[in-house]
């Protein structure tokens, strides 16, 4: 969990060009958007496709993204149970 | 009538930037880590961590409107920006197309998709600095001072202040610049905003 952990922080920092973070900068249960990371509509929707192209889930509806998108953990958790790649 | 309070430039081939008479340049050092424009924003320390997430263009208006930002009335209600090019948002495109080009590799990519729109760059200058005057972009096919001055002084019938620049590329490298023009000058000895001089500073930045 900590080494998917990790990976999803760097591949959020690629994805989204987050040019002056650093995964230490994100904290595991640290909100994405709002107060936390500050991540925009757009990037929810980048976050989609990141979920897609790497781990091969497709949401079927893009609010779901509301309850996975909350922090890494529960990211990695969704992947982690969910995953098909 | 309307007049030049200050402008701004960025010349990638002397590796220069700033504003009026204050011009920075940056060093061999300075540009090994970063494309050029992130260079200037590091060596200027702005902290606005959306630019990481703009495309070039935007990035390029981005910057040549913070080298003016001190010269912004305090009242943003009737201030417009006008920029024009002559590439559009063609690196945002070419990247774009790159996520859909493969049918077995398809994920379109939303991030890029929103720069393939050559006016989302003067829109992030509006977010920027809360102007709330009319924004616009127009696309040449070279630049012309006569055509400029008449868009701009147009654009200056409903408003009091308008950032207007023009950026092209010139052997692959970038040469951009943006005047704050306006009906009121705030300063003594402005110059008159008219093809002869914006073709007369457009020339002195090229050569400097």
């Amino acid at each position: 969990m900590e080494e998917l952990i990790l990976k999803l922080k760097n591949q959020i920092i690629d994805t989204l060009n987050l040019d002056d973070k650093k995964p230490e900068d994100i904290g595991d249960d640290e909100p994405l958007f709002g107060d936390g990371l500050g991540l925009d509509s757009i990037d929810a929707l980048e976050l989609i496709v990141l979920m897609e192209k790497n781990y091969g889930i497709k949401l079927k509806d893009a609010s779901e993204g509301k309850k996975i998108f909350v922090s890494v953990r529960v990211m990695a958790d969704y992947i982690n149970k969910n995953r098909l790649k | 009538m309307s007049y030049i309070e200050n402008y701004s430039f960025i010349n990638e081939s002397k590796r220069t930037f700033g504003f009026d008479n204050n011009s920075h340049s940056l060093s061999d050092k300075e540009t090994v880590e970063n494309d050029f424009l992130t260079s200037i924003y590091r060596n200027q320390n702005y902290n606005y961590s959306k630019f990481f997430k703009m495309d070039f263009l935007a990035k390029n208006v981005f910057l040549l409107a913070e080298n003016l930002k001190n010269f912004l009335p305090e009242n943003r209600n009737n201030v417009g920006i006008v920029f024009m090019n002559n590439f559009a948002s063609f690196e945002a495109d070419v990247k774009f197309e790159k996520t859909i080009s493969d049918k077995n590799n398809y994920f379109p990519s939303p991030s890029i998709f929103v720069y393939t729109l050559p006016n989302i760059s003067t829109g992030e200058v509006c977010i920027r600095h809360g102007l709330k005057g009319e924004s616009s972009f127009y696309v040449l096919e070279k630049f012309s001072p006569e055509i400029f001055v008449n868009i701009v002084n147009s654009s200056l019938i409903f408003q009091d202040y308008v950032l207007s620049g023009w950026s092209e590329f010139v052997n692959s490298q970038i040469k951009s610049m943006m005047f704050l023009v306006s009906k009121f000058p705030k300063k003594e000895n402005c110059e008159k905003f008219d093809a002869f001089n914006v073709k007369k500073i457009f020339e002195t930045i090229w050569k400097n």
